[in-house]
């Protein structure tokens, strides 16, 4: 107590400083300011800057009478959007891809974790995985061409195992019905060797002294990966549902545009909203892109605050505000 | 006994790992074996039925274009990666600030561009109709410039060094630019390694950009020229026309391994270079995983 009285003594002393101070404390803010001029410039310009631009889903857009100068048309742009089937089907394939993905990144990363964590080699470890790891270096052209290679209906390697087993050739590119699954494994088998480090280094973190005392009580490596690994993984995993569930509403757009060739008769089952709006820009349908890039961004904000507030609840030092 | 079970279960841990590593191998063995296929009918497998260099013949015989591809990218990477680096840095040293007047409305005001964002189309309108950045060398650097979430992971590191440090430095009469750059930016290297390299890839891998701003074949990034590629033969094919070689369709029965050439010699040498970097990588990981 005696020592707070006197520490707010001070402060009150404090609270009068000589101008010299005030002097020092202004060149410092302005010191500071003056390195956030280059950074603060960039995220007025590119980002702030075009959210004024998002009036353009309001209006007829007219190329030659600029966004100001068009005419407003209230919500026809949305209108014609929700009212095309395009909308069920780009809002239906985004969410339902995100909570696939959500889900085989959360049960195949803590079984690859739970597996790495367990060799005992220390080079196979490095070895297995620097390869899984690998396609994270990759661009997703790179991807396409691979998969081309399994794919392509005449020389690819599935039709190749398919025939050899007295099957018969399937043309891939042209069959909706697979795609669902071709990009699911292309998903994980991309972002697998990334996705798993979360995990693996939530594991070097626990205590050895657990899986000493397990194995003491003579648990099977199985048994210690159950009762001891996952049950201390399990908030990061909560934690990753969470951020996933904030992102719900926007796709990796690489992964279902340049993986199915943006081939027409495939939409059905790759068309999701990243995709949508960026052919709509494309084809110069700008206002009914923007209109359905709004949309998009709206609803990922409110998922993002939501999903946020739950997270303050739950865990309050996970929470990103 | 015990000890032969523990083994028997490794050695089933080495065969899951070693197929799963199959699956990834494989695909790239067949890009490169594809690249040599001289036959008219060829099969994608590891066995090459007919052997041949022509592709690659092709490829090298007018290779401007490749180099120019490099060139550019190599270009716009380096210096987008070098220029961002800076630009966050300084950034986030600011805000990393407890007294700094203004931290709590620049903070905002980043995070904010986190949770919202103009979309692709009003973007899309204010860097090509406003700042006429389409078909210049600026559309790869200047949007990229600024990432709330980079500029997040350093604000968080440099609030992790000790305060002891700055106050020995200033009361050495350091001036604040002069703390930033001999003390601070030497301590956060590991950080901006690994926030560089990811940035990097980022960039090299980049073939969005250029096609929804680059119109101007000089300017295409080397992913980019490679999506065209897959996506079109025409394009290959003027693209190695415009030399001296006649009659692609004699000179190679197999224009699908002028394709794959094309893949290997663009994509390729960054790909074997990349993993050698592979630790800056998970600890970017680490770093971003601590949040203040």
């Amino acid at each position: 107590m005696f020592e707070k009285k006197k520490m707010s003594q001070v402060a009150v002393a404090k609270s009068q400083p000589s101008q010299s101070k005030v002097t020092a404390k202004r060149k410092y803010n302005f010191m500071l300011l003056m390195l956030c001029m280059p950074g603060l410039a960039c995220l007025i310009i590119f980002k702030y800057l075009p959210m004024f631009g998002i009036a353009i889903a309001f209006k007829k857009y007219v190329p030659i009478k600029g966004i100001f100068g068009s005419n407003w048309n209230g919500l026809d742009n949305f209108k014609f959007f929700f009212g095309s089937q395009d909308a069920v089907r780009t809002i239906r394939n985004t969410v339902l891809y995100s909570v696939e993905f959500l889900v085989l990144d959360l049960v195949l990363g803590v079984l690859i974790a739970v597996l790495l964590y367990n060799l005992k080699s220390k080079i196979g470890l490095k070895i297995y995985h620097t390869v899984i790891l690998f396609p994270r270096f990759m661009s997703v052209v790179i991807i396409s061409f691979l998969v081309y290679a399994v794919l392509s209906p005449s020389a690819g390697l599935a039709n190749q195992i398919i025939t050899f087993f007295g099957g018969e050739g399937i043309s891939w590119y042209s069959e909706v019905k697979y795609w669902p699954a071709i990009l699911s494994i292309v998903y994980i088998w991309k972002s697998i060797g990334a996705g798993c480090l979360y995990y693996y280094a939530a594991l070097t973190g626990i205590d050895p002294t657990l899986f000493e005392a397990a194995e003491i009580d003579g648990a099977s490596a199985v048994q210690k990966a159950w009762h001891v690994a996952i049950p201390e993984l399990v908030p990061i995993m909560v934690m990753m549902t969470i951020l996933g569930i904030g992102n719900l509403f926007s796709g990796d757009f690489g992964l279902f545009y340049q993986v199915p060739r943006n081939i027409g008769l495939l939409y059905d089952a790759t068309d999701i909203i990243n995709t949508y709006t960026y052919r709509a820009l494309l084809g110069g349908e700008l206002a009914r892109s923007a209109a359905v890039g709004l949309f998009q961004s709206a609803v990922g904000f409110v998922l993002v605050v939501v999903t946020n507030a739950i997270v303050r609840k739950v865990s309050p030092e996970n929470s990103m505000f | 006994m015990k000890k032969k079970k523990i083994s028997a279960g490794q050695i089933a841990l080495h065969v899951f790992f070693i197929l799963l590593c199959i699956c990834y191998i494989y695909p790239l063995l067949i890009l490169v074996t594809a690249s040599f296929e001289g036959a008219s009918n060829p099969q994608f497998s590891l066995r090459i039925q007919e052997f041949t260099l022509d592709a690659y013949r092709q490829v090298f015989a007018n290779p401007a274009k490749i180099l120019k591809g490099y060139g550019v990218t190599a270009f716009y990477s380096v210096s987008a990666t070098f220029g961002s680096l800076v630009v966050m840095t300084l950034f986030a040293y600011a805000i990393s600030k407890r007294d700094f007047k203004y931290r709590n409305v620049l903070t905002f005001l980043l995070f904010f561009t986190t949770l919202f964002n103009g979309g692709l189309v009003p973007t899309y309108l204010v860097n090509s109709k406003l700042l006429h950045l389409n078909n210049t060398i600026w559309i790869y650097i200047l949007p990229s410039l600024m990432n709330a979430w980079n500029v997040i992971v350093l604000r968080t590191f440099f609030q992790g060094l000790p305060d002891s440090l700055y106050e020995a430095a200033r009361i050495d009469g350091a001036s604040e630019l002069r703390i930033c750059f001999q003390i601070v930016i030497p301590l956060a290297t590991p950080a901006l390694a690994s926030v560089g390299f990811l940035a990097f890839i980022n960039h090299w891998n980049d073939w969005y950009t250029c096609s929804i701003y680059v119109r101007e074949p000089d300017l295409y990034s080397l992913q980019y020229i490679l999506k065209v590629i897959l996506d079109d033969v025409a394009y290959l094919q003027e693209m190695l026309a415009n030399g001296t070689i006649a009659g692609l369709e004699e000179s190679l029965k197999n224009l699908e391994s002028l394709r794959f050439a094309m893949a290997v010699v663009l994509a390729g040498p960054m790909l074997f270079v990349f993993p050698f970097f592979q630790k800056y990588f998970a600890k970017g990981l680490t770093i971003g995983s601590v949040k203040g």
